[in-house]
């Protein structure tokens, strides 16, 4: 190698090591401020603001109050969001934040490393200045320790949501949202929980099984109005295996699927344990005890095991494939999922694509199936899904225009926007004051209307939007009818002859030194439910179940004596009804 | 030689500086070759030891590494007291053991079985075929694995087809360490063996020669050629693979690995994935477990030097 050829090498291997350097580190964070000191909690983004480019619309100042948003300054702010490929360069995102003068940095995130990422990102100092957080009981305790850090910016009073944000105001008096009493700590609540759209059925999850009718029917063996006891659910999809109705071939029919979150607990813990309903800590005669630990979750764990054993539930389920690609697949008689009428569509229009001469609906119905124990048991949600924090680096200008986006996206406009899009393109009003979509006809589903927008470029919408729409605010118009029709049916069908204990806020949002520093032990609990069920044989289960539930015990007491201690009004426990078929 | 000490021995401080200065200068492209190195190691490396501290403090998010208050060991007995550390340590070595019994010689193998294929063709051909699927992610080669040995995977289908009933391989504790083993061979084994075959070349030719000559076969010339010509670089290995023995492969045990296996292959790069970001953190336990891995790992290397040097007479430093 000639010495000049080695000099500029060397020269260029050191500038690109150098800018190499340069791009992985981060912009400098500032010292974290104690929460709620708005007045120091100008972040340094904001250096960072643009200068004009397009003068927003003038906002509306408030009738009542006087209250005027100003957009003039333009902001950026940053937010995580899964499909954020999806989400820019379309009209809407350009409108949204034309509206707003914003620009809004997407921060990239899957949905399977939503803990994870969140983790990582407030013990950093990494946080975006808005962060939707999955933030279920589950998460709960690590909300409230970071809440103590002073990690998060705390939400504005209600008395001055009232003056400046009425819609956000009149989201948070809604009878049935306790979102922000169960976000509350030391009087401050720090994230904006987003209500589900499905309080007229008491926030019931939608988990519940698809299933093949198509190949029941076949089989002889469907029965009316989709109801199953256990043993026929049982006997049907052992005969979706051995008898093959789908024709994919000896031993590619898979049983029953869910997925790894439900597993095993789909299969017999939540159709005989208190689990279902209660969550990790039920009581019993006027205390708590870890539901891990009742006889009722060793009980459902055995049917489990059963099922397994026998090979009727899918024997990967346990490594985390997702049950949704095979039953679209059409090698999988019964799904056990969060069947809201969004999964419905997706996994009916799905077996539509892939199967042009099926009929989705037979292919894709919704089945009732009764416990072993003859309780249709259903379970009921928190009031919401999903929430959005502020960072405590935040600065008060990016929270005002947040307060300002969140309250629009709350309000009847915003709804529409969100639902259909932009008004004059997507939507108007008719005289009556009824919305009308304007989207096209669909071409793949007769008597629906097609969205415009690509796939996935709602994400932040979906995430931020502030409440999810219910078909009362928009009519949803690219289901059919019948989609929706069938899942409602199933609802009310569940609401009304099964049995849903009322969740449990108490224990599952209780904020003190043990729980917070536990947790709810449901990660350790499904660990070792899944161990036994694949490695144990059924005779050991019990003993090796029993022993472990033993070793958890000094882990598990003190924060059942926490519960206990600080819970006044423990639960009565309800015993659930039979339903006869 | 002495003449030159002497006169280095009589230089002043400043005049060793200069000199110093001086040949920097005259090598100055090869350091600034280095100098990227040096800045990964630095960067990479070295800065973020600041964080060991977490292993003595109880780490809040507001105060930060620095600032979060001093526990003692609390942190150390708390790990001490886990049952869950204790299967991951067993596990790790055991992993590690495996490892170094059967994929560690693999590629020393490989190598000599290639120096003995004469025809250029077949011979480049199998080393790209074999060195291939180092490029491959373990991520992508999960998937392939998981794939092949799924319930509805290849492997399953022709026992099956041969009328055998199906193998659940990925949550069978009697499978899984075999299954790490066997994919990292598949995996790295070609890769690895460059460096044995860069070694091999390097040996004189004329004591091939020599040997034929001499009637040697081509056992004894393996045996006492190539054997010997790359016995240094073996070693050398061997004392590195020693010092990152509770390095039992992170990527590839948290791709492949599911709770019905954690029993026997949970280790601890992965328990502390799964105390760190699948529950709520505890900085300080997943900083005393990487810790205690460390120092584990500083004493085994140091070990294996002392005794590569007592009985072999050549050591890695």
């Amino acid at each position: 190698m000639s010495k000049k050829l080695t000099r500029a090498l060397a020269c260029l291997l050191a500038l690109c090591m150098l800018w190499i350097a340069g791009c992985s580190s981060a912009p400098a964070q500032q010292t974290t401020p104690p929460a709620n000191d708005q007045n120091a909690t100008e972040s340094g983004n904001e250096a960072e603001t643009q200068p004009e480019q397009e003068q927003p619309v003038a906002p509306e100042t408030q009738e009542e109050t006087g209250y005027t948003p100003d957009f003039s300054e333009k902001l950026s702010i940053s937010s995580n969001v899964q499909n954020a490929e999806a989400v820019p360069g379309t009209a809407l995102w350009d409108y949204f934040q034309q509206k707003f003068n914003v620009e809004i940095e997407l921060i990239p995130l899957t949905f399977n490393e939503r803990h994870e990422k969140a983790r990582l990102w407030v013990s950093s100092g990494d946080m975006p200045d808005l962060m939707w957080m999955d933030l279920d009981e589950s998460m709960f305790a690590e909300y409230a320790n970071w809440v103590n850090q002073g990690m998060f910016q705390a939400y504005p009073s209600m008395d001055e949501l009232e003056a400046k944000w009425p819609n956000l105001a009149a989201y948070y008096q809604l009878e049935n949202n306790v979102g922000d009493e169960l976000m509350t700590i030391d009087g401050k609540w720090y994230a904006h929980t987003m209500l589900r759209d499905n309080p007229e059925y008491n926030f019931m999850s939608g988990m519940s099984w698809m299933y093949r009718r198509d190949w029941a029917k076949k089989l002889n063996l469907y029965q009316e109005d989709d109801i199953y006891t256990w043993d026929e659910w049982v006997e049907l999809n052992k005969a979706f295996i051995e008898q093959d109705p789908g024709e994919n071939g000896a031993g590619k029919t898979i049983g029953m699927g869910t997925e790894l979150f439900y597993f095993p607990n789909a299969f017999g813990v939540y159709q005989t344990s208190n689990q279902y309903g209660y969550g990790a800590f039920s009581p019993k005669d006027g205390k708590y005890e870890w539901t891990a630990a009742r006889p009722e979750t060793l009980e459902g764990l055995l049917v489990a095991k059963d099922l397994y054993d026998q090979g009727i539930i899918w024997p990967d389920n346990p490594l985390g494939q997702t049950p949704d690609e095979s039953y679209k697949a059409g090698l999988m008689g019964s799904d056990f999922n969060n069947f809201t009428v969004d999964r419905v569509y997706s996994v009916r229009k799905a077996l539509k694509e892939n199967f042009p001469d099926i009929d989705e609906n037979e292919a894709g119905a919704l089945a009732k199936v009764i416990g072993p124990d003859g309780t249709l048991w259903c379970k009921q949600s928190q009031c919401y899904w999903g929430a959005v924090i502020m960072s405590a680096n935040i600065g008060e200008a990016k929270m005002t225009r947040w307060m300002d986006m969140l309250d629009w996206m709350l309000s009847k406009e915003g709804i529409y926007f969100r639902a259909y899009g932009i008004e004059g393109t997507d939507w108007e009003l008719a005289e009556d004051g009824t919305v009308k979509c304007l989207w096209p006809e669909s071409t793949v589903l007769p008597g629906t209307q097609a969205d415009p927008y690509p796939d996935n470029s709602r994400s932040w919408f979906n995430w931020y939007g502030g409440a999810a729409i219910s078909a009362e605010d928009a009519p949803k118009v690219n289901y059919p009818q019948n989609y929706i029709d069938d899942t409602n049916e199933k609802f009310a069908f569940l609401r009304d002859n099964g049995f849903m204990r009322s969740f449990d806020y108490e224990s599952s949002y209780l904020s003190a030194e043990n729980k917070n520093k536990s947790g709810n032990f449901t990660t350790e609990v499904s660990d070792k439910m899944i161990e036994l069920i694949t490695t144990a044989s059924k005779e050991e289960l019990p003993q090796l179940w029993n022993d472990w539930i033993a070793s958890m015990q000094d882990k598990v007491q003190p924060v059942l004596d926490e519960l206990n201690s600080m819970i006044e009004d423990v639960p009565v426990e309800s015993e659930p009804r039979v339903y006869n078929k | 030689m002495a003449q030159a000490r002497t006169v280095g021995l009589r230089m002043t401080p400043a005049q060793r500086r200069r000199r110093l200065l001086k040949n920097i200068w005259d090598s100055r492209y090869m350091y600034l070759l280095l100098l990227p190195g040096v800045l990964f190691f630095a960067m990479f490396r070295y800065v973020p030891m600041y964080g060991i501290q977490l292993a003595w403090k109880e780490f809040t998010a507001n105060l930060g590494v620095t600032g979060s208050p001093w526990v003692g060991w609390e942190k150390f007995r708390f790990l001490f007291a886990e049952a869950d550390f204790w299967n991951s340590l067993r596990n790790t070595l055991v992993i590690a053991g495996m490892q170094l019994l059967f994929v560690f010689p693999f590629p020393i193998i490989l190598a000599i079985l290639f120096n003995e294929v004469r025809q250029a063709g077949p011979k480049r051909v199998m080393q790209i075929v074999l060195t291939f699927p180092h490029f491959l992610s373990w991520v992508i080669l999960s998937s392939i694995i998981a794939n092949l040995l799924g319930n509805n995977g290849m492997v399953n289908n022709i026992i099956v087809a041969m009328g055998g009933e199906k193998v659940n391989f990925l949550m069978n504790k009697a499978v899984f360490r075999w299954l790490l083993i066997f994919s990292l061979m598949w995996k790295e084994s070609g890769w690895n063996a460059i460096l044995y075959m860069a070694t091999i070349t390097s040996i004189d030719p004329s004591l091939y020669e020599a040997a034929t000559i001499d009637g040697a076969n081509r056992w004894h010339k393996v045996r006492y050629i190539t054997w010997p010509g790359i016995a240094t670089i073996v070693t050398a290995t061997f004392i590195l693979r020693i010092g990152s023995i509770m390095d039992a492969g992170y990527m590839q045990v948290l791709n492949l690995y599911n709770p019905a296996v954690y029993e026997v292959g949970d280790i601890l790069d992965t328990y502390i994935y799964r105390i760190t970001f699948e529950k709520a953190p505890d900085y300080g336990v997943s900083t005393a477990v990487g810790m205690f891995k460390g120092v584990v790992n500083a004493v085994l290397m140091l070990t294996a030097e002392f005794v590569s040097r007592k009985f072999n007479g050549e050591g890695l430093f």
